[in-house]
């Protein structure tokens, strides 16, 4: 059956999202290329993929109504009310690793993900 | 007690069904409508057909699945210029909405669960069923499978009526549903049931069940239900393996890729009194999910799921023989 999941606390018992520095650094990096410099991030969830739930992930100049805001290592983080019970305590990184670059989504309310990693279930 | 492989189910030219023209009220179905520009994106992100290329008019069949790829239901997808007309069962209906409300982010959607245009469904099968359509509407229909078309005709009550038919070949045999009000569908079982040229059976859900079982066609809740998942059910050609990702395709793709489906949905043919499980020297290799009224053509016919190292794979339909 479906379950909402219990907003999870980071290790320091707070309630959010972060990103690190390394993951702004390239974010940064993306907007340039994109012509949008000082743009900021606008993290999401939507329903699909072989686990039911998928991360998005998108530019963005400002946040829409009802989202919520976050600074993080000078970065706004913009993330509406609904997929954020669903990331609560999330940590996005970036790995730049022999086996694979990208952004990760360190989400501890993700039970399970499918094979490839872009989606997961609660 | 054992499953031999000789039985190979109703012949349904013997029944004399698909002479005539059988006409039965979808009593269990439920018809909502959803609207907004990301309806259809978001209901091929959770089913398993591709629902990516549907045009306005076209119909096409497809599963809701769980993300383990269990069965929530089989949906039915009608895609109108500014509406889905999306149909399941009736008792699924409550969990379908709260499972497209759970995937719901920011899409632009809106549900109306009491729509009044299409809310029942009529469905109209056998080899003169487009003939009856002709006389009775004066058209010279010729409707492929998954394309519909709206009538007029005049009703009693209100002047000339709109109805939707759409061919969706879900059954052996070409089948059509007349989607409308309930009043208007009720005047045209009427209007067709006066034509003498055809024989019109009027079948209730006792028979529609007996002629849905002898052709191995499973339902919700008995067979379609959230044990079992679209493979084992028969229910393959609509599951699209080109469209990407969907909730459940990791597990059904892996399922028929390495030919692990366990179960297979078969018609068993059988005198004895089995009310749920098949067993074999004590041992469970099935389950029975429903069964046909008795003496239905000579027999008690049943859907089972049978584990399918039991079964022989060419094979759809056995008969159980005792072994002394």
């Amino acid at each position: 059956m479906l379950n909402k999941p219990l907003a999870q606390r980071d290790k320091s018992g707070s309630l959010t999202i972060t990103i690190t520095s390394d993951a702004v650094t390239h974010i940064r990096q993306f907007g340039k290329v994109d012509g949008k410099e000082k743009a900021n991030l606008r993290v999401a969830v939507k329903g699909g993929g072989c686990s039911g739930l998928t991360y998005v992930l998108e530019l963005a100049d400002q946040p829409n109504e009802n989202e919520k805001v976050i600074n993080e290592n000078g970065l706004e983080l913009y993330v509406d009310k609904k997929s954020y019970i669903f990331l609560a305590g999330t940590t996005l990184e970036y790995h730049g690793g022999l086996n694979g670059k990208g952004f990760v989504f360190n989400n501890p309310n993700a039970k399970t993900t499918c094979g490839c990693g872009t989606s997961f279930s609660v | 007690m054992w499953l031999r492989n000789f039985f190979f189910g109703i012949d349904m030219n013997e029944s004399n069904i698909l002479n005539k023209v059988n006409l039965h009220y979808l009593n269990h179905y439920s018809y909502v409508s959803i609207k907004g520009d990301d309806a259809m994106g978001l209901l091929d992100r959770l089913t398993t057909n591709d629902l990516s290329s549907l045009k306005p008019m076209e119909h096409i069949y497809t599963i809701l699945t769980s993300t383990k790829g269990k069965m929530i239901d089989l949906l039915s997808v009608l895609k109108l210029e500014d509406q889905i007309i999306l149909g399941c069962s009736k008792d699924a209906l409550k969990t379908i909405l709260e499972w497209i409300d759970f995937y719901t982010f920011g899409e632009e959607i809106e549900i109306v669960i009491d729509q009044k245009n299409y809310e029942s469904s009529l469905m109209v099968f056998g080899d003169n069923a487009v003939e009856l359509f002709n006389k009775t509407f004066d058209l010279d229909m010729s409707l492929i499978e998954g394309k519909s078309m709206y009538v007029a005709f005049n009703s009693n009550s209100d002047g000339r009526s709109k109805i939707l038919i759409i061919n969706k070949k879900y059954y052996h045999a070409d089948h059509y549903e007349i989607y409308s009000t309930t009043s208007i569908l009720v005047q045209l079982i009427q209007l067709f049931s006066k034509k003498e040229d055809f024989d019109i059976n009027l079948m209730n859900d006792k028979e529609f069940n007996d002629y849905r079982i002898s052709n191995n066609i499973p339902v919700y809740p008995s067979e379609i239900n959230e044990s079992y998942n679209p493979l084992e059910a028969g229910l393959k050609k609509y599951i699209s393996f080109n469209k990407g990702c969907y909730v459940g395709q990791e597990v059904i793709t892996r399922l028929d890729s390495y030919a692990k489906v366990q179960n297979k949905l078969v018609l068993i043919k059988t005198d004895n009194e089995i009310e749920t499980d098949l067993t074999f020297n004590d041992v469970k290799i099935g389950q029975i999910t429903s069964h046909t009224s008795e003496n239905y053509f000579n027999g008690v016919y049943k859907l089972a799921y049978v584990k399918k190292k039991f079964l022989n794979d060419n094979y759809d339909s056995f008969e159980i023989q005792n072994i002394e």
